[in-house]
């Protein structure tokens, strides 16, 4: 049990690290014990308690259901990217785009994550091969982010074999989604310039998760204060290693660069 | 918002590992960069645990602030989850994180 020791006596005690610097990934790192000053040993703290050491990382359930739906989709030849934003980012029009584009090209699937309807679902069936919809709200407790469990219910109703390219749309939002693998095998994210040059340092979670950023809207910079170099620099901050696409799903400007890089 | 759905998760750990017995307390680590809100967590902690053998458990939260190690100055310090990826003593942005990831339930305590 990693730097855990048991004692005949029952004790258990846990030994600070001593390494500074050395880099951490707790959630991999399940027999990586912490020393607390405020916890230490309870053997007899208070009578008739017992303390068992467990050290599982509370997503380790969701990140090996991520696991299985990778392993499902390499399998299978598909390459799937993981795609999120805040809601009316322009993210389900940016896909309407990207299937054209792709029409005749790549048999592209879609797994569409909303919290009640099926109005995006609706947009994009028929420009795609195959629709997976999961209505969060219905069965799964309203959820604001989709996770690997779902996804995995929604790769079920899909036929893989069928498929090059997998597009998960996932729940409006610039918090939940980040937190949760599905088992894509990259992660996208659309931000438009109507939101402000200040997103990436407010929702830096988000930001520092995502492979690519595209920056949508810009047909309508001449009517926004919107400061680009700011928000690249913004971004530059949190995840200097983020490739950036500047686009327009409603003109299409910068369409080809963001399919460029889903089929690279 | 997504506690719910975190305690569900916690539920099902706790309840493998308490192997049927009492559980009174469950200490977690929960890194600042983790986005999630205690209050929150213990509230909807409640709620799931609430129709379930671990009602009346309650959550401990070890806060851990987020922590750089600079690649320039060779300092460990402590920053903020809205500055991340600058050292706050030299100012370098050659820096990597070395805490503040952490979600994990470390122990429980059991009713011997």
């Amino acid at each position: 049990m990693g730097r855990f020791h048991r004692h005949d006596d029952g004790t258990v005690h846990s030994h600070e690290h001593d390494e500074p610097g050395h880099h951490h990934h707790h959630e991999h790192e399940p027999d990586h014990a912490h020393h607390h000053d405020d916890v230490g040993d309870h053997s007899g703290y208070q009578t008739g308690l017992e303390r068992i050491e467990v050290l599982e990382a509370i997503f380790a359930e969701n990140d090996h259901a991520a696991l299985h739906n990778r392993e499902a989709l390499d399998a299978a030849g598909v390459a799937a990217v993981n795609l999120m934003s805040s809601p009316g980012s322009g993210k389900t029009t940016l896909l309407v785009r990207t299937l054209e584009a792709l029409a005749g090209k790549k048999r592209v699937g879609i797994v569409e994550g909303d919290i009640e309807t099926a109005l995006d679902a609706d947009k994009l069936r028929g420009l795609a091969a195959q629709v997976s919809l999961l209505n969060t709200g219905a069965g799964f407790g309203g959820e604001c982010h989709l996770d690997a469990p779902m996804v995995a219910h929604a790769l079920r109703k899909l036929r893989l074999d069928e498929l090059d390219l997998l597009l998960i749309e996932n729940v409006g939002n610039l918090v939940c989604p980040a937190e949760f693998d599905v088992g894509a095998h990259r992660r996208a994210m659309v931000a438009s310039v109507t939101e402000g040059e200040d997103k990436p340092l407010k929702y830096p979670v988000m930001f520092r998760t995502v492979d690519v950023v595209v920056v949508n809207k810009i047909d309508l910079l001449p009517y926004l204060d919107f400061d680009m170099e700011l928000f690249l620099a913004n971004l530059r901050q949190v995840n200097p290693g983020a490739a950036v696409i500047q686009a327009s799903a409603k003109t299409g400007a910068g369409v080809q660069e963001w399919v460029k890089w889903l089929v690279g | 918002m997504h506690e719910l759905a975190l305690s569900r998760s916690i539920k099902n750990i706790v309840t493998k590992a308490a192997g049927g017995r009492k559980v009174v307390e469950i200490w977690l680590d929960v890194g600042s960069l983790r986005q999630v809100i205690p209050q929150t967590l213990t509230h909807c902690w409640a709620i799931v645990a609430q129709p379930t053998e671990l009602a009346g458990s309650q959550l401990r939260i070890n806060e851990i602030p987020a922590a750089v190690h600079c690649y320039v100055c060779g300092q460990d310090a402590q920053v903020d989850v809205f500055s991340l990826y600058r050292c706050p003593n030299c100012d370098s942005d050659r820096v990597a994180v070395i805490a503040g990831e952490e979600f994990a339930i470390t122990h429980i305590e059991v009713e011997a």
